[in-house]
This record gives structure tokens, sequence and C-alpha cells, in this order.
């Protein structure tokens, strides 16, 4: 069974329609690149999937293992197993990111009837991923994305994917602004978590990050749905001949 | 919007009150209403001295005279204060030791999550219970006692340390200071004496639990903490009432004295009954806080917690006499449903290089309102003198009001003063992030509100920082990593 | 307590004068007025910190005389704001032709005074004079509105473009030995989507005692851009009140700036309404108080309506045994979800007896809103004066050049460079008298 499925998805913000008939089916252990222009609606489908309030579907589905999670608040989206890196994470003043994590771990145990995660085990899960991805300890006490560099932040984003062990995760944008070395690390963050059952689409405007992350499909989105895919050949092209003939297109 | 909804829901949930019992008990009552009898009959049942009670009869003479205020942002019928008793006291209330006292009291206390029995109180805290007009209880008197310290009834030092009691009551709020102020020097009936000597770091937190438990009573609890030079003292104070459908009243005044390099920490956790969702029943709190840094270095710290009364008025002060001296205030208030609070603080920089800082945050939810109302006054002498201001409101929902009502005097140049404000919403961005990860909306609210009062919370000691963990409805913040 | 108002010198003494206009709806207007105002006192909380109760019981105002208006030669032209502009001269608050220069007026603009209007054809200001001018808390807009009897009324049409600023100047002249009151009013009417600038100075030619105590009522169309500057540079003999009350409609921009360096006593007090979706008001203003002299500014934005933008600053220089005051109140109703208001207040003190109050106000009922104020209040910084006389200043010269750039900094938020080149001339200028002053002393 495919573990997402797009199906004919439209959806609009404000009465206007940015989504506009979106179909793609994701198999367990695949690697999607989603690629196009800026201001195409990369974003807005990655906001529909997670169930961010304020866009409205107007027609088609979105099933996860065959279930439509469209009639799914944000946070059971997120138990069922969705995760969205974020392309601008959000600070939380005050609230410590090891505490942001443990709250995040428990809520997704609460969801899977298992008991709270013990403060022991919590400290040494967390310190072996975030070592595995260059994090330093002091971040973790600091408030969630506060202060943080732009790298800092794609690094805790992948952190808390590792943590949470996601089975369907989005990436979006998470190469923008990020140094060769930090794209590296975060690169190597995702490699790492790529499993027989665990899928990704990764939303970028660029190929670079697609060096890393080797897709196993490319897909081309403008105007508001996919107009092209392809294997990881045509993220060659694209990078060759840019975006121009599908602008015109849509 | 659906995050809106949810987030009103939470709080809504946060809020409900979990104290609002009532203990039936056998109590000893003066007759309703005010007179000079009255006075005379509560200056008799504490068995006062003359002197007492004729400072007791001015004040009454003065109140007469007075007028309540109006300036602050709160609506409430006129209270007739005819209507209310000025003295309720369990009747087996003179103890020699706690095994005396009621069973059903202690349960009470239990109920609160206050132990009174010695063996299980929380180790390195001593309690004085104040149920309704009298002390019930005071824990590790003794071994407070050894080490010079007073910590007992005001109606008991009254008798034991005349000569303290005479010099400082009164000291910082002076009998004519204010309506409410006036009133319970007439009317107070108990509350906490405590008296930190020369150079002591008290090793133990003192906390008074002030209960409501009797109808139609006001509660007039005073409050004198003394300490003396070099001394250290952190005081806890947490107040409930039960569940009513009328509104009781509660004006309590709280003295602090701090000589030269004294220190007194002061917290508050204020869960007065609110009343219900409509505004019915509820606590007036007009109390009147004041520390007087009179020595050179001292230092007060006021933390408060403010979750409950229908009606809160309240401005915890601090008069920098002393050359150095330090105020600082820290504040978290919640207002939801009807209620209102008109809180903030005063600073008033009398000292050279005297500082003083307040963080206030306030979180108004449904149709409450609620003002910040903060004073800074720089006199010219203040050479040097310092304050920051910080005051953050968040607004949940669409009905509710938040108010930021500072004053700041400044009359020396090499003074520095700032204040900043800010007043806003959880952001939606915020409250998507969280559910993202999978955290409910009623966690995530948690969260956040949470890391809205951190600066505030992580000022309270401990075993009060659970409490008010408990109030907020959050988890509390630096438990783990 | 509207007795005894009534037996103030500036009441009886204006009291029996004919008023232009005899209308039963301005008599009615005027009469409450007068019914309106209380004298502020010790328990006035919006005038806690500005006294005036004394002063105004102890001065016999009178009306200005109609005679010895002065010779356009001897009106103070330095003190007024040096951008160009058409000229409408106010004398103790009468409309002067002879002194003011229309001829270039636009089609787009008319000008009338309100004396004229008044006895020429009343009803037609009837339904705009005192509509946004509220009598309640405000005593002395309220005293304006009994006795006012000329000013000027000015519409700037619908999608009008007005190159050139209206330049209003006001002056204050007490000839003889009498102290002397006046009431102007302003009405300005600015049409939907139209763009117009007005200039107000406050002079005073040298004399007796002067009460300047003005009202002016702006509305500002739907889409319109409108720019008011203001600077007041009375004598020292002067007191100056002054309510403006503004009303933006949607999506329309107001822009203020009012700068203070003169009169004894001064208070200027700013509403803007905020009356239309996505109206905006830039509102910042600037004041250098000396001895004798008390400078308030009270401000107060009031957000009625959604996604309404409001930023203002502040900033005073308080010297010698000067006093500074600054009010300022940022109002969310219910309905202005998608509001941003900000505020900011910065005081220098410079000496020992200076002193500065500030009250920053919030009042918040909407919970869509991103709000702030700040307020600050310290001297020069220690380690600027040091860097600043180690490049070889003395101390009065390198404290000039911080207080200069402390002022210049918030005069930077005017948009019409030749106001703000003319701002700027005239701190400098006050930094030259002040430091004349402290050699004299």
């Amino acid at each position: 069974m495919a573990l997402i499925e797009i199906k004919d998805l439209h959806a609009s913000v404000d009465g206007k329609e940015i989504l506009k008939g979106v179909s793609l089916t994701i198999n367990p252990g695949e690697m999607h690149a989603l690629m196009g222009p800026n201001g195409t609606g990369k974003s807005t489908l990655s906001n529909v999937i997670a169930g961010r309030a304020g866009y409205e579907v107007t027609s088609g589905d979105v099933l996860l293992e065959g279930r439509s999670i469209l009639d799914m608040e944000p946070n059971e989206r997120s138990n069922a197993g969705v995760f969205l890196a974020f392309q601008y994470p959000v600070e939380i003043p005050g609230v410590a990111t090891s505490t942001f994590l443990k709250a995040a771990i428990n809520a997704k145990r609460k969801f899977a009837g298992q008991k709270e995660i013990d403060a022991m085990e919590f400290l040494k899960l967390v310190k072996a991923r975030a070592k595995e991805l260059n994090v330093r300890d002091d971040m973790l006490k600091r408030p969630v994305n506060v202060g943080f560099s732009g790298g800092e932040k794609k690094r805790a984003e992948i952190l808390q994917m590792a943590l949470l062990e996601p089975k369907f995760c989005i990436l979006d944008e998470t190469d923008s602004g990020l140094d060769i070395d930090a794209l590296k690390v975060v690169s190597d963050g995702v490699n790492a978590l790529r499993s027989a059952d665990r899928s990704f689409l990764v939303i970028t405007h660029y190929q670079r990050l697609l060096s890393y992350i080797v897709p196993d499909f490319v897909h081309v989105f403008a105007g508001g749905r996919i107009v092209r895919s392809g294997g990881k050949e045509l993220a060659m092209e694209l990078e060759e001949n840019g975006y121009a003939e599908y602008v015109d297109a849509a | 919007m659906a995050a809106t909804e949810s987030t009103v829901q939470t709080v809504k949930d946060i809020e409900r009150y979990k104290y609002g019992f009532e203990t039936d008990i056998e109590s000893d009552r003066a007759p309703k209403g005010l007179s000079e009898d009255t006075i005379r009959f509560i200056s008799a049942k504490k068995n006062e001295p003359e002197w007492m009670l004729e400072w007791r009869l001015k004040a009454y003479r003065l109140w007469l005279t007075m007028e309540e205020p109006t300036w602050a942002a709160v609506d409430y019928p006129k209270i007739d204060y005819q209507e209310s008793y000025y003295y309720s006291a369990p009747k087996k209330s003179t103890l020699k030791s706690l095994d005396e006292v009621d069973p059903e009291l202690l349960r009470t206390y239990e109920k609160l999550g206050i132990p009174l029995k010695e063996q299980e109180v929380l180790a390195g805290v001593a309690v004085d219970a104040v149920f309704d007009s009298v002390s019930v209880a005071t824990t590790y008197k003794k071994r407070l006692n050894e080490m010079g310290v007073i910590f007992c009834p005001i109606s008991e030092a009254i008798h034991t340390h005349p000569e303290l009691v005479q010099k400082y009551l009164a000291s910082v709020v002076p009998v004519s200071d204010n309506y409410f102020a006036t009133l319970n020097c007439a009317v107070f009936t108990d509350g906490s004496f405590v008296y930190i000597p020369k150079g002591l770091r008290c090793p133990m937190e003192l906390s008074t639990y002030f209960r409501i438990n009797e109808k139609n009573t006001g509660q007039f609890e005073r409050t004198l903490i003394i300490a003396d030079e070099g001394a250290y003292v952190s005081y806890l104070e947490g107040c409930t009432a039960p569940q009513r459908d009328e509104n009781q009243l509660h004006a309590a005044v709280v003295e602090l004295v701090a000589l030269d390099d004294a220190e007194i920490k002061y917290s508050t956790v204020q869960n007065w009954y609110p009343g219900d969702e409509n505004g019915q029943g509820g606590i007036y709190n007009f109390v009147t806080k004041r520390a007087a840094c009179r020595g050179k270095r001292s230092k007060v710290s006021w933390t408060q917690v403010e979750t409950g009364s229908a009606i809160t008025w309240k401005y915890p002060s601090c008069i920098l006499q002393g050359d150095n001296s330090v105020g600082e205030f820290y504040s978290v208030a919640i207002t939801n449903n009807r209620q209102q609070a008109d809180t903030g603080t005063k600073m008033i920089h009398i000292g050279k290089n005297t500082t003083s800082k307040i963080i206030s945050k306030g979180i108004a939810a449904g149709r409450s309102d609620q003002t910040y109302r903060g004073l800074v006054r720089i006199l010219p002498g203040a050479e040097g003198a310092r304050n920051y201001t910080q005051c953050d409101s968040l607004l949940i929902g669409d009905a509710c009001g938040a108010h930021t009502v500072p004053y700041i005097e400044s009359r020396n140049p090499s003074a520095k003063t700032e204040h900043e404000a800010t007043a806003s919403r959880i952001s939606e961005d915020q409250l998507f992030y969280c559910l993202q990860r999978g955290i409910g909306a009623e966690e995530a609210v948690g969260l956040i509100v949470n890391g809205f009062c951190k600066e505030v919370l992580q000022t309270l000691p401990m075993e009060f920082a659970v409490e008010a963990q408990k109030l907020v409805g959050i988890s509390l913040e630096g438990s783990v990593g | 307590m509207a007795e005894a108002v009534t037996e103030l010198p500036i009441v009886a003494n204006a009291r029996g004068l004919p008023a232009p206009g005899g209308a039963p709806w301005l008599a009615d207007l005027r009469g409450r007025g007068l019914d309106a105002f209380e004298l502020p006192g010790r328990k006035t909380e919006a005038w806690k910190y500005t006294r005036i109760d004394a002063l105004m019981k102890k001065t016999a105002f009178v009306p200005p005389p109609l005679i010895d208006e002065p010779a356009s030669s001897d009106i103070p032209c330095h003190l007024a704001l040096g951008a160009e502009g058409h000229r409408l001269v106010l004398v103790n608050g009468r409309f002067s032709p002879e002194l003011s220069d229309l001829d270039a007026l636009p089609r787009s603009v008319t000008v009338q005074s309100l004396a004229s209007a008044l006895e020429s054809d009343p009803q037609a200001i009837a339904p705009h004079l005192g509509n946004l001018q509220p009598l309640e808390g405000y005593p002395f807009a309220a005293l304006n509105t009994g006795l006012m009897g000329d000013g000027l009324i000015i519409r700037i049409k619908d999608g009008a473009l007005v190159e050139t600023p209206l330049h209003v100047i006001s002056v204050a002249h007490a000839p003889g030995e009498a102290p002397v009151a006046f009431h102007p009013r302003l009405l300005v009417m600015v049409g939907k989507g139209a763009v117009a600038t007005l200039l107000e100075s406050h002079v005073g030619v040298d004399g007796g005692e002067t009460l300047s105590n003005g009202v002016t009522e702006i509305s500002i169309g739907a889409d319109a851009v409108f720019h008011h500057y203001k600077v007041q540079n009375e004598s020292l003999k002067a007191t100056h009140l002054a309510a403006a009350q503004v009303v933006v409609g949607a999506k329309a921009v107001y822009e203020a700036f009012a700068l203070s360096f003169g009169a004894r006593l001064s208070r200027h007090d700013i509403r803007v309404c905020l009356d239309g979706e996505g109206a905006e008001a830039r509102v910042n203003g600037a004041y250098a108080a000396d001895t004798g002299q008390h400078m308030d500014t009270s401000s107060y934005i009031d957000h009625a309506l959604p996604h309404g933008t409001s930023a203002q600053t502040y900033k005073g220089v308080v010297d010698g045994s000067g006093r500074g005051v600054f009010q300022g109140r940022i109002n969310v109703a219910r309905a202005a979800q998608g509001t941003s208001g900000n505020q900011l207040h910065k005081a220098l003190l410079l000496s020992n007896k200076a002193e500065v109050d500030a009250k920053p106000e919030l009042t918040i009922f909407a919970d869509d809103v991103q709000c702030s104020h700040g307020a600050t209040c310290g001297q020069l910084d220690d380690d600027h004066m040091f860097f600043l006389r180690a490049r070889g200043l003395t101390e009065d010269e390198a404290r000039g050049l911080l207080i200069e750039g402390f002022l210049d900094d918030v005069i930077d938020l005017v948009s019409a460079p030749a106001v703000q080149a003319s701002m700027k001339d005239m701190v400098h200028a006050w930094l030259i008298d002040r430091s004349g002053r402290k050699e004299a002393a």
C-alpha cells in the first residue's frame, strides 16, 4: 500500500485557489523531491498536508496508509506519523528546547498507549541524537529556536524528526540559508533516517540539496500542480535550464 | 479560528477552582457589622493590651471619615460594610501543641496540600495556618526560637514582643495610608509576625496559608516581617477560600522592614475563589503590601502569582531609603471569566544608587479585565538610581482586556529609567508549530504560557514553584535537561 | 464647580462680548462648551502632572482688543518654520487677511476665516464644527468651544494634490498691560485620496502675558495622505494650550510632528482616531524645556477599526528647572483586530533641578494585536562625552553635539525634507541660545 496518496488536491487561501489538482503517490521508503519556482504553492502543499489553519481544501484528498487525514487536527496528523520540517522554524520564548522535545515525545507515546518517557532515558536519547547532528547540549537548554542561527534552527528541526521517528517527513526548503558544512550535517541527518518504511518529500528550489540527499523521484511543481515527474536526472536538467518553460506553461 | 477557540477552552479548563469545598466546623463569631463595639469585641477576644485597642479605635474613627478609592480599573457593587462579620474563629482555637488541632481542620489543610503535622511537613518549610480570623497552627516554632527567629501569629507577638510590634507596626504603611489599610488597622484579627535576628540567614522557608471558610466573613490579616541587619528570610504566602455565591472581602496589610544588608524574599500564590463563569461570587482582594528598604544594601523581592479573586487591588511596593538598596517585583497575573485585576507596584527611589526591577506578565482570558499599574519615582537625592521595567500582556480570546498604566517620575539626571511594555496574543505560528510536533492544543497553550511567565516563575522557591505550576496548568521549566 | 468656573477671569471677562454668528445651534454649542468646562485640579488624572488651576485663578486674562494688530515686520518670522507655504496669519486667534498671502492657493483648496463663515453661512459649517472634539475630558477644548470666535476653515477637495504646504502662523500679542487670552479654532477637512501638508507655527511678539487656547479638528478622508507639522515657539510669558482631534479614514495616512521650544507652560493634546480599516498614524515630536518652562505632550491614539497602524516617537530634553511631561495612550477597541500600535518616549535630563514625568498607557480590548510602548529617562552617556572630549571638544560643545544628535534623530522622522531641515536649524538655534544662557549665568 502507498504510504501517502495525494488525490487531485485543490486548496485555497482567502478564496484564492493555490493548489489546482495535485496528485502524488509515495511508497514506503521512497525519497521524493518537489522542485519549482518560488510562489507556486509548494509550501501551501506542505501546510495543507500538516493541517495548518487558514487553508481550505475545496476538493481531493490526502491519504496516509489508506486513511484520509484531512479531518484530523494537526497534532493528530503528527501522532499518526506526519512530520513537517519548517521553512521558518518558530521561536517560543521561555520554553527550553528540552522541555519542548519531551512534551512532543510524550504526546506521541501517549497516543501510542505507551507510558511517559522517564527523565534519564529521555536525556540519554536526546543527547545521543543531538551529538549525531552536531547539536550542542547548551542548545537544548535554550528556548525553542530563540537566538538560534539559521543552521542551528535547521539542525534542531532534523533533531526533532529523529526523535519523533515519523513515517512521512516533509522538508520544506530545509536547505535555504545553509552553508555547505551545515548542508552536509543536515543531509547526513536525513540520510541516516532513511529506511524501508519511512518516506520523504523534500521541497526545494535548488538542485544543490539533492547532491547530498539523492531522490528516487523528482517532480516539477508549477502553477499549483505537478507538471512533470522523472528520476534524479530531472533535477540536473532543471539546474541546467531553469524553470522558465514551466512558469510559462503554467 | 480553531486554534484560538481551543486556546480559550484550555484556559477555561486550567482555571477550574479546586479549593472550593468548605469545612463544617464550629465557630465563634462576632456580631454582624462594624462598629466600635465590634472592634472592642475583637480586641477583647485577643485579650489585647489597652494601647492596641486605642490604636484600633483611632484607626476606625479615621476610616469613618475616608472614602473608598475609585481610581482603579475595577467595577463592583458598593460594599455594605455592615453586612459582613469581622471575627470568626474555630471554637477550639487556643492550642498548646499541634496535637490539639481539630482533626477536621487538619483534614482541610491536607486537602489543600498543606500538611500541618511536623513529621509530614515539607522539609525546610515552617507553616503558619490562618483559618478565617485566627492562626490555628504554627509549625517548627521551637526550632526557629532556638535560632532567635520569631515566627508566630501577630496576635501572640502583641503580647510576647510588644516593643517590636509597637516600633514597627504601621511604620511602613501608615494607619492613614488608604481606605482598606485603615480598615485593616481597625479590625485585623491575625496574621504572621516574623523577626529575623542580626546576621542570621533563616535556614527554613517561612510560610503562611490563609483560608477563608466562614460565610459572610471578611478576612483582615496583618503581616509584619522584620529582617535585622544582615539577616535573610524567604517567606511564602498562599490563600484559598470556598466557593460561595456572595462576595467576601479580604483586606490585608503586609509590612516588611529590611535593615542594613538584610534581604527579604516574599512570595505569594494568591488563589482565592475567583467566582464562577458569570462573575457570581468570589473574593474582593484589596491588599496593601509595602516594604521599607531602610538599611544600606538591603533588598526586598516580591514575587506574586495571582490567579484567584473576583477583584484584585494590590500593589506590593518598595521604599528604597537605604543607599544601594534593591527592590524587585515579579508578577504573573492570570484573569479569566469575569475576574478583574488591577495590580502592579511602586518603587520609590530615595537613597543613592538604589535599583529596582519590575517584571510583570499578565494573561487575560474570557471576559476578564486586567491592568498593570505601576509607579517608579526617582527623588532628587537618588543619585545613580536605576529602574528597569518590563510589562507584557497576553490576550486570549477577543472579549478580554489588558491594560498597562505606568507612571514614571524622574527628578535626578544621573538616574536612569527604562520601561518596556508589550501586548499581543499567543501566535498562531507558535501554536501550529507545537501541534505539528504532536503536542495537543491544551498542552501547547500551557507550554507557551509557561514560557511567557518563566522569568517570574523561576524566582519562586521550589516548593511554591510546583504549586504555581499546577495553578498555571503547565509543566515547569528546568525539570529536565 | 461649574459656577465657580464662570467666576474665572478668563470666562467672566469674555462673557457679554459680541461673538460672531447668531445661529441657535452655535449658541447651543458654545453653551455646552462652557457647561463642560471644569478647571482641572489636583484630582484630575489627565492633568496630574500639569497644574494650571493656580495660573487660571490668579491671572486676569482678557479677550484681545480689536486694534493693535502688529506690523508685518514685527512678526518674528525667524521663529516660524522656514519652509515655503501659503501663508495664513492669525493674530491673537483672528484671521488677518493683510498679513496672509493666499494668492497662489490652488483651486482644490478653499480657506475661509471662521468668523466670516459664521457671519455669512453658518449652516454650511454646522455639521462640522465641534463634530470631532469631545468636550468631556478636554476642559480647555470645552472652554475654546464656549468662547471661540475666529480661526480657519480649510477644505481640501477629493483627490487634490496640494504641493505647497499651507502655513498657519499664529501670533500671540499682548501690547498692553492686561494678559490676553484667545481661543483659535481650526477646522480642516481633507477629501478622499487628497495629499496635502499643513504647517503650524506659533510665535509671540514681545509684550505681556498671553494664553493661546487652540483647538484643531482634522478629518481625513479615505486613502488621503495628510502631513501636519507644528512648531511652538512662543515667548516665555506665554501659556500655550492646544488640542488636536484627528479622524483618519480607511487606508488614509496621518503624519504629524510637533516641536516645542517656547512658552512658560505648554500642553499639546493630540488625539487621533483610526476610524477606517487600514488607517495609519505616525505621530512624533520633540521638545526642549529650560528653566521656567513646563512642557506637556499628551497623546491618545484610538484604534477603532481593524488593521490600523500607529507609530509614535517622542524625545525631550529638559534643562535647568524645566519640566517635561509625556502622557501617551494607545487604545485598541474590541473591533480593532489586526492592530499594530507602538510608542516610545525618551527623555534627557540635563540638570539636578529638572524633572520628567512619563505615563505611557496601553488599554487593549482586542486580542489580535501587536502593541508596545517604551519610556526611558537618563542623562548623556559618559562614554560619548569622554570620546568627544578626547577629540578636543569643550564640555559644553560636547554636550551640545550630543543633545543635537538626540533631537535630530527623531526629527529625521519628518518626511518633508524642507520642514526637517528647518526644524533641525531650530534645534541648533536653541542650543546656541542655551550655551549663551549658561555663559550669562
